[in-house]
């Protein structure tokens, strides 16, 4: 039988170059953390993000060079957390795309 | 009892919560949260909503971190309720009130969120977004705005980006640690003032020309707020937003 249970290096290498990926959970809260530290590894380039309210997780991608394009409604980490560097970096330096919805 | 301004500004908004409203707020919100507890301790009989999907949290719990998507608006609820149906809702024009907050606002109620500085592509400085403003404001009978630092740099006659604007036809009120303001003929006019502040702080912290006179200060707080507020919020996770 098919089994899809991977481990975390197995699981990444499924996501490729230039591909969108929605990434769950809001701001510090229920966000695939582990995932995108594994991912952030690979240093995949041009990926699409997508989220309510990315955070920690998509900000490791935005930091580690992979994420050409965020969509988002907000991006931050909370509070006394305060906004997510490597989004900040990625659009100040014109790197990253900011799509901002509602 | 003693109070300063991050109590007049959760009791400013408890007080706009009326019986058989239905109220929201998201995340990053300490104040808003406080004020739904306060409302709730003061008997108002209305549904809290929030982006936890928690409908009527139990408030009699303290919070314990300044996160409001934690389990503390979620836990001891009657429903959940996601986040995607509360805009539905909102989409309807059934939800009373959203408490919603700025980095900029302008005179005619546009509020920025989005950043300053530079162009769109490339700006000095990106801000973390407007999240739900841009489609609750206009479709929520009454949005209460609220920003615990009234200065010059967000008190401004125009803002650098226009991330969600005022609804002439809806209420929509910002609750300030110094005053209130109300949206009337398309413009924020002072409704009153906080009473340990003056016309004059309000003046010289606001980037457009005032020219009402003679206004009123808001009603202190009572003993019984105060003294609830304590109660609701022993861990003072208010105080986090100044």
């Amino acid at each position: 039988m098919l089994s899809r249970v991977k481990t975390m290096s197995e699981a990444v290498r499924l996501v490729q170059d230039s591909q969108m990926l929605a990434v769950g959970g809001n701001a510090l809260h229920r966000t695939p953390a582990a995932f995108c530290h594994e991912l952030a590894k690979l240093e995949r380039k041009e990926l699409k993000g997508v989220g309510a309210a990315p955070g920690y997780a998509m900000d490791v991608l935005c930091a580690s060079g992979s994420i050409s394009e965020v969509f988002f409604g907000f991006f931050g980490f909370e509070n006394e957390y305060g906004l997510a560097p490597g989004m900040r970096k990625g659009i100040q330096e014109g790197l990253i795309k900011a799509i901002e919805g509602s | 009892m003693k109070y300063g301004p991050a109590e007049m500004m959760v009791i400013a908004l408890a007080r706009e919560i009326i019986k058989s409203d239905l109220v929201f707020h998201g995340l990053a919100s300490p104040v808003p949260m406080t004020a739904m507890k306060l409302a709730k301790a003061l008997g108002t009989d209305f549904t809290y909503i929030n982006i936890t999907g928690g409908v009527d949290p139990d408030w009699h719990k303290p919070a314990v971190v300044g996160s409001t998507l934690s389990q503390n608006l979620y836990e001891g609820g009657v429903a959940n309720f996601g986040l995607e149906e509360i805009f539905d809702l909102a989409c309807n024009g059934r939800v009373d009130i959203s408490m919603l907050s700025l980095v900029q606002i302008s005179p005619r109620g546009e509020i920025n969120m989005s950043f300053v500085g530079g162009d769109y592509d490339k700006p000095k400085v990106r801000l973390p977004g407007g999240a739900g403003s841009a489609t609750l404001i206009p479709v929520t009978k009454k949005s209460l705005i609220w920003k615990t630092k009234h200065d010059l740099k967000s008190f401004v006659s125009d803002v650098a980006f226009c991330t969600a604007k005022a609804n002439p036809n809806n209420q929509f009120r910002v609750i300030t640690n110094l005053c209130i303001f109300s949206l009337k003929d398309n413009r924020l006019e002072v409704e009153s003032i906080h009473p340990y502040s003056s016309l004059e702080e309000v003046k010289s912290n606001t980037g457009w020309e005032i020219t009402q006179e003679n206004l009123p200060y808001t009603d202190a707080p009572s003993e019984l707020e105060l003294a609830l507020i304590e109660e609701v919020d022993p861990n003072r996770i208010r105080y986090i937003e100044f």
